[in-house]
């Protein structure tokens, strides 16, 4: 399964940054997804709601955080546009391939976006060096 | 919500003055104090959202005045909560 419109994909911290200017690394992500969003980008289905997540979680925005009809117009307004991000999701289960290689938690979501970067013929748009120095060929680092 | 809550010996006794003061507990239950004192601190009815520049196809969430930058780390602990 590969979709060529769609050469990169973001992992949450990245589409994060891209949109909120109180991330550290929100100049670098911006002008980088505002660079590559002519030839097709997209984000999975959990970060799309990860965005959310985060968008309306006080640790992270405090008394201004949104509620969910603010977060869900701001991550669909980011998708919009003239040169409109894809939203992809995976119809196969995690590949015990990818998964094997896991040996922290935390590891089990950002493989399960690599996996969805590889099935859609995508490399997964990352700040993440360890992640990016283990999957190489299905990543791509943003820094 | 039923809950404990481990007091340090001089909030505890702050409360028990403050409810002797109001009148005793059936007036000033330590609960409706620590309620109230919750709400007065952590709530802000009148908070409004973080800016956005609004441009279809590039939303930029202005950064909230007084919150510290977000770093990787405070993404990946939010979303593991």
């Amino acid at each position: 399964m590969t979709d060529k419109s769609v050469p990169f994909i973001l992992d949450n911290d990245v589409f994060f940054a891209a949109i909120y200017e109180g991330h550290y690394a929100h100049p670098t992500a911006r002008s980088w997804l505002d660079e590559v969003k002519p030839a097709g980008w997209g984000i999975a289905m959990e970060t799309h709601l990860a965005a959310m997540r985060l968008l309306m979680n006080p640790a992270i925005l405090g008394k201004s955080s949104f509620d969910g009809k603010l977060a869900h117009k701001a991550v669909t307004t980011e998708l919009g546009g003239p040169y409109p991000g894809k939203l992809l999701f995976s119809k196969l289960p995690p590949d015990p391939d990818i998964f094997s290689k896991a040996v922290g938690h935390r590891q089990v979501m950002d493989f399960w976006l690599v996996q969805i970067a590889r099935d859609h013929g995508s490399r997964l748009a990352t700040s993440d060096q360890a992640l990016h120095r283990h999957w190489p060929q299905w990543t791509l680092l943003v820094s | 919500m039923k809950t404990t809550l481990d007091l340090p010996p001089d909030v505890a006794r702050t409360l028990r003055l403050e409810s002797a003061r109001r009148g005793g507990r059936r007036i000033a239950s330590l609960s409706k104090l620590v309620s109230d004192a919750v709400r007065e601190v952590y709530s802000t009815p009148g908070a409004k959202p973080a800016k956005v520049d609004w441009v279809d196809g590039r939303v930029v969430v202005k950064k909230v005045s007084g919150q510290p930058e977000v770093r990787t780390s405070d993404v990946q602990t939010a979303l593991d909560d």
